[in-house]
């Protein structure tokens, strides 16, 4: 319990993670606000259905993959700045650190989707009172909180494992970012024309079909539509991609030196 | 109360062996300062005795105990080494870690960044501070728990004069409180004033191990002799197995030795002295010669007496 709360004062009392989850808050308000936008200027007198409301909070989905640079640039930052001996002198038994750090972090993932889905919450709540007088809420809205708290926890873990298999903090924060913005891109594009759902074999179209899927399909009457395999084999993908990660991550560090 | 006791310490880095069967112990109550030059093997051993290494070969003890054995290592020592701070983080929230980890209190860090002095900068960013405020922030993190047993990897680098008159001062102090502190450094002089104990290695291997004030007991033993039968006097002091160098005029030379012996041999052969008095071999050049691999050229290898520095590692019967 100890090193948990230690692992998590040492993310909070450094810039990075506070400044990623700024932006992380701002593109998430951003996206919903210019759903909004959109809603607003469809409808002259706006109406919200339940399914909008859902794919109004799916717009956190944008700033999920923010969270893994929080993961690759703390797990690196210990190797960098060499305080790891420290860690070290006061946990000897190195799992200990490990299973401390990687509970920290998924911890500490949850608690940053938290702030992002208030920050949403509050914008999107305001503006539904105000502008529609009511909020309809269904399982699936419901559905979206859960899933954006548990792939911001899941991401913050993949990066964390990435930094630990890498190392060094300016190529694991490179290869996230590559992945996240381009990479990725090559291997859905293929993908989706065999079919749409194998998209969601990868990691970060995962979080999307999670979340989108359910939200999209309200929207979309298109039988036979659907982006996923479905809610509960989504979260088995994205498991599958955290634990795998981070058994590779954790190996990596029982396995290097301390520095 | 805590001793320190490395054994046959070996440890190889592939092809590299950085330490050789290194052993030497720390005594409670004694600063022991751990010499040797770069890329002597000072860090590793230190690494070795915190359990952030594993030796090839022997171990290092803390009170009969492996560091990672100890039922509470980080009360029980307070290590600096190179590194250790976030630059974004502020040097309380550094200390708040350490204080959560291991369950000490609030309390505790400030009475360690005030034995560190470094209160005023608890608020600031260590990535703004000077060498000197890290190396005190460092100790800072090694007091947090008052430990019996510091082990600090170089504490006076980057101290101005003032600093390591307080560093002095403040491991003088602790020390005399009982506690044992083991210090490294490159450079003798820097703890001579403070150790009571010396190690010197060289290449990873022992090359002293002493107290300093037999250590010093070794300088004093240096006179200037100053004689009109030079050549004779030399002979009978060579011939009674002292080591003599040549002095800076033809009528002078050096002996290793004391101003006592010196006289009273060359006075019982009638020999008239015009000048005996102490060398001016310091401390370091002591050190410079265990430190280095080749004999020292002003020794010459027949005349060396069995003491001398040349002779082999110094050591001295085990301390009480
Ligand atoms: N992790 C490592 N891998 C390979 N070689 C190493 C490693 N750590 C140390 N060495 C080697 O071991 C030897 C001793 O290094 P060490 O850092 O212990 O010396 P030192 O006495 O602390 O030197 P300095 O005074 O410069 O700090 C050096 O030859 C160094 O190159
Ligand atoms: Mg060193």
């Amino acid at each position: 319990m100890r090193l948990l709360r230690a692992e998590l004062l040492k993310l909070w009392t450094v810039r990075t993670p506070r400044v990623l989850l700024a932006i992380a808050a701002l593109v998430a308000v951003i996206a919903a606000a210019t759903q909004i936008g959109i809603i607003e200027y469809r409808d002259g007198d706006p109406t919200l259905s339940a399914g909008q409301v859902a794919g109004l909070l799916a717009g956190a989905a944008a700033a999920i993959p923010l969270a893994t640079f929080i993961g690759a640039v703390g797990s690196t930052s210990g190797i960098r700045h060499r305080t790891e001996y420290l860690d070290h002198l006061i946990t000897p038994t190195r799992w200990q650190q490990v299973g401390a750090r990687v509970g920290a972090y998924l911890l500490g993932g949850l608690l940053f989707a938290g702030v992002l889905l208030a920050a949403l919450l509050v914008v999107i709540l305001t503006w539904a009172l105000i502008r529609v007088g009511n909020v309809p809420w269904s399982s699936t809205t419901t559905r979206i909180l859960l899933g954006v708290a548990l792939a911001t926890s899941a991401y913050t873990a993949i990066g964390l494992a990435v930094g630990a298999i890498f190392r060094n903090q300016i190529l694991a924060v490179g290869l996230l970012g590559g992945w996240i913005f381009a990479i990725e891109a090559f291997f859905v594009i293929p993908l989706a024309l065999i079919d749409l759902r194998l998209t969601s074999l990868m990691p970060v179209q995962a979080i999307q079909a999670l979340l989108i899927d359910d939200a999209l399909n309200d929207l979309v009457d298109e039988p036979g539509f659907a982006i996923s395999y479905g809610v509960w084999p989504t979260v088995g993908i994205i498991a599958v991609w955290t634990i795998g990660l981070s058994a590779i991550g954790i190996w990596r560090t029982l396995s290097s030196d301390i520095e | 109360m805590a001793t320190l006791s490395v054994e046959g310490l070996t440890k190889r880095f592939g092809a590299v062996e950085a330490v050789s069967n290194l052993s030497f112990t720390a005594e409670p109550g004694r600063v022991t300062a751990f010499l040797g030059p770069n890329g002597s093997g000072k860090t590793t051993t230190l690494r070795v005795v915190l359990g952030l290494a594993e030796p090839t070969e022997g171990a290092a003890l803390i009170d009969g105990q492996r560091y990672q054995d100890l039922e509470r290592p980080f009360h029980t020592v307070g290590a600096l080494l190179d590194g250790g701070f976030h630059p974004g983080r502020r040097a309380r929230d550094h200390l708040r870690i350490l204080a959560t980890a291991v369950g000490v209190g609030d309390d505790r860090i400030d009475a360690a960044l005030a034995f560190s002095e470094i209160s005023y900068a608890a608020k600031r960013r260590v990535g703004g501070f000077s060498t000197g405020m890290k190396q005190r922030l460092g100790l800072a993190a090694a007091m947090l728990t008052d430990p019996p047993l510091l082990i600090l990897d170089e504490p006076l680098n980057g101290l101005d004069p003032e600093g390591i008159q307080w560093l002095r001062r403040t491991l003088r102090s602790l020390a005399d409180d009982g506690r044992t502190v083991l210090l490294s450094s490159h450079v003798l002089a820097e703890t001579e004033q403070i150790a009571d104990d010396v190690v010197i290695i060289s290449q990873g291997h022992l090359r002293a191990d002493a107290s300093m004030a037999e250590l010093a007991r070794q300088v004093t033993a240096e006179v200037r002799v100053r004689t009109p039968e030079a050549g004779r006097a030399r002979a009978l002091l060579v011939d009674n197995g002292f080591a003599v160098t040549p002095g800076d005029t033809a009528d002078a030379f050096i002996v290793d030795s004391t101003g006592v012996e010196v006289g009273e041999l060359l006075s019982a052969a009638g020999i008239v002295l015009h000048e005996l008095s102490p060398g001016e071999r310091r401390l370091e050049s002591v050190y410079f010669q265990l430190v280095s691999d080749l004999p020292a050229p002003p020794l010459p290898a027949a005349a060396t007496p069995p003491a001398g520095p040349n002779a082999g590692p110094v050591t001295e019967p085990e301390l009480p």
